[in-house]
């Protein structure tokens, strides 16, 4: 079996870090893409965090030196030419996707809300307006507290978190040079908000702009 | 390719801290840093799986896409590939 | 490799609701011990009900908002989803079992969080 951490036009795999269980990396090309995979005869694929932390760490070494569009973590084939199926028949879309998150990175930004009780309700639609109003307030805080970031990015992506939260969730695909002045506006923001809880982890792999174009 | 010693990129501990006058929080940033990358990678990320579509009350709602094992398989049926039974 | 990620520390972790069930919840193993399977089975079942209901539930908002719905449809969703969201509430309290529970390690398919 493989295990497939992503679909890239870096030509360079190698010289990098180990994947999951130490596994080699190794890369299967087509057309000028290439699909970046790691052998194993048994894998145990659980959320265990130090699995987590390699399919991360090469896929931030492949952005080092391409475009790279980050697989799912869990990602498994029966072999590397079921992967070069894959390139041949979706090569134009992965090469659509590739094009635009080129020499960008994904930061991440969650605001942390005050929370509000939904009341008792009567019936299924009631339900849904509240669902639905409890959403538009946590969108509304979204725009208003993180406008100011849109322009910084190429892209910007909502990310659900638990239903009923009250915690907003955005991931920004935002070129490499803006990445610390983006970071300096989060720190801007976060002391214009003092009654909010702002955070901004990355530079991820643009995890949020490759399946469907975004979220 | 040539078999090379396994090893780890530098790695961003070789970045300096955050510029913040605040101590860190180690534990504090250890669990967002990981939120956010489960986040990322249980929730986003190209997809190779599979069909499903998911229906309340006869109104479909979720269609997710299925390939990658099925259209290898279909792949090498069609290149004439023999596959073990 | 974790603390360099963090680019702007946040006040506390308000905004990351998932951080309390975290400890622990990670390495879960479904309970396959003979005693423990009615109840393991419980919590694989109640756990993927539970992640297909928070993924139906978000889709019937967007097609609300987007305004595809008829209102005949939006109240048998509506109920649909809160009798499911009392079933739940129903099977949890049966099987002892409680929203950390459910926060299973299902493999591939990632964590129900």
């Amino acid at each position: 079996m493989i295990y497939v951490y992503a679909i890239t036009d870096a030509m360079e795999v190698h010289d990098g870090p180990s994947g999951l269980d130490g596994g080699d990396v190794q890369a299967i090309e087509h057309e000028g893409i290439a699909g970046v995979f790691s052998t194993h005869d048994e894998l145990e694929v659980s959320s265990d965090p130090e699995l987590l932390w390699a399919h991360e760490r090469v896929v931030d070494h492949l952005m080092d030196h391409g475009a790279v569009l980050p697989l799912r973590f869990g990602s498994v084939l029966r072999d590397p030419e079921a992967l070069r199926v894959i390139l041949d028949e979706d090569g134009a879309r992965f090469r659509l996707l590739l094009s635009r998150v080129r020499g960008c990175v994904e930061l991440a930004v969650r605001v942390g809300l005050t929370s509000s009780e939904p009341g008792t309700l009567a019936g299924g639609r009631d339900y849904m307006r509240e669902r639905l109003a409890a959403r538009q307030r946590e969108e509304d805080a979204a725009d208003r507290v993180l406008a100011p970031l849109r322009p910084l990015a190429r892209a910007t992506a909502h990310r659900p978190v638990q239903a009923g939260n009250t915690t907003v969730s955005e991931s920004y695909l935002v070129p490499r040079g803006a990445v610390e002045p983006f970071a300096a506006e989060v720190r801007a923001l976060q002391a214009q908000n003092p009654g909010l809880s702002i955070s901004c982890t990355g530079p991820w792999g643009p995890y949020s702009f490759v399946d469907g174009g975004g979220r | 390719m040539s078999p090379h010693p396994r090893r780890t990129s530098p790695g961003p501990e070789s970045r300096p801290p955050p510029r913040d006058s605040r101590p860190p929080s180690a534990r504090l940033q250890k669990d967002i840093a990981l939120i956010d990358l489960l986040d990322r990678l249980l929730d986003g990320g190209v997809v190779l799986a599979g069909d499903i579509t998911l229906a309340v009350a006869d109104v479909d709602l979720v269609y997710v896409g299925l390939r990658a094992l099925v259209s290898s398989v279909a792949a090498a049926e069609r290149q004439g590939v023999p596959l073990p039974r | 490799m974790s603390f360099g990620k963090v680019l702007v520390e946040p006040r506390d972790d308000s905004a990351f609701p998932e951080r309390r069930p975290l400890d622990g919840a990670l390495s879960r193993r479904i309970n396959a011990d003979p005693e423990g399977v009615e109840k393991g089975l419980a919590q694989l079942v109640l756990t993927i009900v539970e992640l297909l209901r928070q993924l139906m539930e978000r889709q019937a908002l967007h097609r609300v908002q987007l305004g595809t719905l008829s209102e005949e449809e939006i109240e048998r969703m509506g109920e649909t989803f809160m009798a499911l969201a009392q079933r739940m509430d129903e099977l949890k309290e049966q099987f002892g079992l409680d929203d950390r529970d459910l926060n299973l390690d299902l493999g591939p398919l990632g964590t129900l969080l």
